[in-house]
């Protein structure tokens, strides 16, 4: 609206001109009249609670001087406090830091539909793959909000999760900033007992020319290594294993036990997946005004990642060397160490976004965009040996695999209108029409190394497909009363899949033919503005993802794990329905939404890790139904000045209502989705220059297998509850600097995420802006 | 990568169609400005107030309709005050006061000052500028409506006070809508609050209209 009000400013430019032209032959009227007096504007400015209006989504949102009040090193960390949300980071630099939501968990990253200035950064390829956060500068973010349901007819069906915004900032005049960030966490599990440490350094310069011109250069460098994501180790019942006959071994000690998630006896070798990350983003942001009302906007983002993934064996001999494989016993058990247990691998990564918009920014009427994205994996290969440490630091066997030519494109075009007073619709229907595109293409292709480090001889397997989804869509928000909006929607959405092939030889190929698929997703909500302070509304809504090409495809084979993909996926489709209330107090806001959604072919990617080598199937799961209550509090100044507090809460039922294919899934909880989740954020500002800050995050256990067999959540492995308290304070010593330090889970509480999540860890930030 | 790797023609098929129909969209918009320059062309009638008797302000009824853009009032923002009649005792309510003003509205004070019922013939130059040092004494800003910062309602209110002789409001209205009741009734509960210096005349205090204007804007 801002951006309307500057257009009409220019719009009117003549104003003066013709004003003091028609005051000539007034002035002479004018002298000794007693006019009426205007004094000077005043302006009430605030920033908006949301970034769009006409949304019949709930919505949750968090301002950069909001963001000042939490640790923040990596982009995601930006959404940790936000209601029903779950960040899977597992350790910082991080790449595969998936979300969940109201009714979906953190592996099935098909329901979050996240974008950056409008250009979608959600990979929807497969379950480990994330949003690519790491194109975000730290510097840049302004805001980020949040959208739950498929309530919007303007968003992809992957809304039926969260979508999620972020804002970069668009200058202002000349703004210059720049952070360093030192990050530092003691860690010990098992036999780890470890520091790992991180940097992250971030710049950004930006400037707005009176030419209309505007840039932002964004810089990033983090160097950051992780506590180990895994452990080796072997459990009870494995062939070979928990031996009670000690001969032919090795006696070592620095075996420890435990129960695995299932709660069968358990024993740990040693750390794997230590990894050292080095990542560099460049972003280049252009945008210039070519009129008042339109105006071209440019990305390039550039990513660049070195991954050294290392292991670390608890087992010593008896002259205290380590022991990395072989038969070994304790003199309690044989165990095998296999070859495979302590895998070093080395990942190099190149990722380049593309993106443009065109558009017209009229305060009222019609308005058009155009919004294209091209993301592509410029260059990907993970080499992995397939002998353990340390015989493998010297070389030796691996693969390579690959994942160039990988990436996405989205293509859209929008036109809204904005009404106007006695319009063809009586300045009550605000209209957007659209044309969405996207296209996705997985390429994974794995080559055998003699040497895994430096070459790669032949294929060894490849899979590669292709999915793409062209959208028209129409959403009217009808005034019907000066307090009642009804907004109605419907977006029709065609799949196709394509090009789908596997290849493990010469002679064992597959290619699977094009698959289309339609579906029309209609959208219903309306809210009512009962009083001043008080705004009901109500939502109904459909929404379709579709599955992906590692979904479809995806038919990897290795010694260890077998993936099984179903090229006949059926697409999951929420019905979904939302009660809210929100109520708008002076220094309080409080909402309170009561939620279901109700999923049809819901797609279960679960791995059976029980059997050797592991399986990871991909299902449709007929109906799994979440029904829930989301409550969010927020206050100003409570009870004392400068200080803010916000609190959420969301008890979710999710679980699965109908299984032909596995009745006996039917009544279980839907995984990875925490009963209960709640948060409390506090910050006070005493003055200018001080800051405190902290938060408390508390999220029920989750169920990691679809027959919630895992009874023993807090372990390694286990997707356990999380109670997290967090610290922060800043000290602004100049205009242009500020001084922070924070501690991210002050009470070192130990959690799971399948993976080990981070213990205590301290931060300190020195940051410099020039605005 | 190319952007698209399907078959052109239906692709073509598809940017034309969207292209046309955004073509179509932006001609209509044009239009529209044409429109919009003879919009802003009008105010100039305005001046002819000067001679027409004051009359009371065409304000929509109590209950201001909310529009969803409130487009028309931005047109009316951007323009410059328009001059306005005498200040005369007008002893008739305001007739748009609006529901759920806080004070009611005070018996006028007595308006001292020799003005005329009748149009003024402007040719008296004898009469002195009434001072517009009027400031605001430290006063808030209103605080921005809860609810019109979730619907995303902005826009100018102007509110039009008479100021008595000790600087407080006798009397208040809105002159300009925002178009958004709610911000409407936050500018003119915050107008009526302030504390003003008087406007005098020839040295002398005199209850005077002004009008203030408050702009709220989201960013």
């Amino acid at each position: 609206m801002r951006k309307n009000r500057e257009l009409m400013g220019a719009s009117c430019r003549l104003l003066p001109l013709v004003s003091a032209l028609m005051l000539i032959p007034a002035l002479g009227f004018a002298q000794g009249v007693a006019t009426e007096a205007q004094l000077k504007t005043i302006s009430v400015t605030e920033t908006r609670s949301q970034a769009a209006t006409n949304v019949p989504n709930s919505t949750a949102s968090k301002t950069a001087a909001e963001l000042e009040t939490q640790n923040i090193f990596n982009p995601e960390d930006t959404l940790r406090y936000l209601p029903s949300t779950t960040v899977r980071k597992r350790y910082f630099g991080d790449r595969n830091a998936n979300i969940g939501g109201r009714s979906f968990g953190v592996l099935e990253p098909g329901r979050a539909l996240v974008y950056v200035d409008g250009y979608l950064i959600s990979t929807f390829m497969g379950r480990f793959d994330a949003p690519r956060w790491y194109m975000v500068n730290n510097e840049a973010i302004e805001r980020v909000d949040m959208l739950y349901g498929p309530y919007s007819a303007i968003y992809p069906g992957n809304s039926i999760g969260t979508t999620i915004s972020i804002t970069e900032r668009k200058p202002q005049g000349l703004e210059a900033s720049a952070s360093v960030k030192y990050n530092r966490q003691s860690f010990s599990e098992y036999g780890t007992s470890d520091s790992y440490e991180g940097t992250m350094a971030s710049a950004r310069l930006a400037a707005k020319l009176d030419s209309g011109l505007w840039y932002a250069l964004g810089l990033q460098h983090q160097d950051v290594t992780g506590h180990p994501m895994g452990y080796a180790n072997a459990v009870r019942g494995a062939a070979g294993q928990f031996s009670p006959t000690l001969t032919g071994s090795t006696r070592v000690t620095g075996i420890t036990y435990d129960q695995d998630p299932s709660g069968v006896e358990r024993a740990l070798f040693g750390a794997t997946t230590i990894d050292h990350t080095v990542q560099d983003t460049v972003n280049l942001r252009l945008g210039y005004d070519l009129s008042a009302t339109q105006a071209l906007e440019g990305r390039v983002s550039y990513w660049q990642n070195k991954s050294t993934v290392t292991n670390q064996t608890y087992l010593t001999d008896a002259a205290g060397r380590p022991v990395w494989t072989g038969k070994v016993n304790d003199g309690r058990y044989l165990f095998d160490l296999k070859t495979n247990a302590f895998l070093p691998s080395v990942r190099d990564e190149a990722n380049r976004q593309l993106g443009f918009t065109w558009k017209t920014k009229h305060a009222t009427g019609w308005n058009a965009s155009v919004v294209l994205t091209d993301f592509a994996v410029t260059s990907d290969i993970n080499r992995q040996a397939t002998a353990s440490q340390p015989a493998a630091d010297l070389g030796g066997a691996g693969t390579a695999t690959r994942r160039d030519g990988t990436g996405w494109n989205t293509f859209e075009v929008q036109s809204a209108y904005t009404p106007t007073q006695g319009d063809f619709g009586d300045g009550k229907h605000a209209l957007t029409f659209g044309l969405h595109r996207n296209q996705y293409r997985l390429n994974n292709v794995v080559n055998d190394a003699t040497d895994w480090r430096n070459n790669e001889t032949t294929l060894n397997q490849k899979y590669t497909g292709e999915t793409q989804v062209t959208a028209l869509y129409a959403q009217d928000a009808w005034q019907l009363s000066p307090d009642v909006v009804l907004t109605a929607g419907v977006r029709q959405e065609q799949f196709e899949s394509s090009q789908g092939y596997q290849s493990f030889s010469s002679t064992n190929t597959t290619t699977y033919p094009t698959r289309s698929l339609s579906a029309t997703s209609p959208k219903l909500s309306v809210s009512w503005a009962a009083r001043d302070e008080l705004l009901l509304k109500v939502s109904a809504g459909q929404g379709t993802r579709f599955p992906n090409v590692d979904e479809l495809f995806n038919g990897t084979k290795s010694g260890t794990s077998i993936a099984v993909n179903d090229p006949n996926l059926r697409p999951e489709r929420s019905t979904s329905f939302e009660l809210s209330a929100e109520t708008y107090l002076d220094k309080h806001t409080l909402r309170t939404s009561l939620f279901r959604d109700d999923v049809a072919d819901t797609i279960l990617k679960q791995s059976d890790a029980t059997v050797n080598p592991s399986v990871t199937r991909v299902s449709n799961v007929d109906r799994v139904v979440t029904n829930g209550l989301e409550v969010v509090w927020e206050g100003r100044d409570v009870g004392l000045k400068g200080l803010n507090v916000g609190a959420n809460a969301t008890w979710v039922n999710a679980r699965v209502a109908e299984n032909a294919a596995q009745p006996a899934q039917v009544g279980m909880n839907w995984i990875r989705i925490p009963k209960q989740r709640y948060t409390l954020q506090t910050s006070y500002r005493p003055n200018d220059q001080w800051l405190f800050s902290g938060a408390w995050r508390w999220a029920g256990r989750q169920y990691s297998t679809a027959l919630n067999t895992d009874s023993n959540p807090d372990v390694y492995g286990g997707t356990s509850s999380v109670s997290q308290i967090d610290v922060h304070t800043a000290w602004k010593f100049s205009k242009e600097w500020t001084w922070s330090a924070g501690i991210d889970n002050l009470t070192n509480a130990q959690a799971w995420q399948a993976h080990s999540l981070p213990q205590r860890s301290f931060q300190t930030e020195l940051r410099y802006s020039l605005k | 990568m190319p952007l698209f790797k399907r078959p052109l023609s239906r692709n073509t098929l598809i940017v034309a169609s969207v292209l046309l129909f955004h073509g179509a969209a932006l001609w209509a918009l044009q239009t529209g400005l044409i429109q919009r320059v003879a919009d802003v062309l009008v105010p100039v009638q305005m001046l002819s107030e000067f001679i027409e008797p004051p009359k009371p302000r065409v304000i929509p009824p109590p209950a201001l309709p909310k529009v969803v853009a409130p487009a028309v009032v931005r047109k009316a923002e951007t323009l410059p005050p328009p001059p306005m009649p005498l200040a005369i005792a007008d002893p008739t309510p305001a007739p748009q006061a609006p529901v759920g003003v806080v004070a009611a509205p005070k018996a006028l004070a007595p308006i001292t000052a020799p003005v005329s019922a009748s149009p003024a013939p402007v040719a008296a130059p004898k009469v002195e500028l009434p001072s517009s040092d009027a400031d605001y004494l430290q006063n808030p800003k209103p605080a921005y409506p809860g609810m019109s910062k979730r619907l995303g309602e902005q826009g100018k209110v102007v509110v039009r006070v008479l100021i008595g002789v000790d600087g407080v409001v006798q009397k208040a209205e809105i002159r300009q809508s925002s178009g958004f009741e709610r911000l409407d009734q936050a500018a003119l509960m915050t107008a009526q609050r302030w504390r003003y210096v008087p406007g005098k005349r020839g040295g002398v205090a005199e209850a005077m209209w002004f009008n203030v204007p408050i702009n709220f804007v989201l960013e």
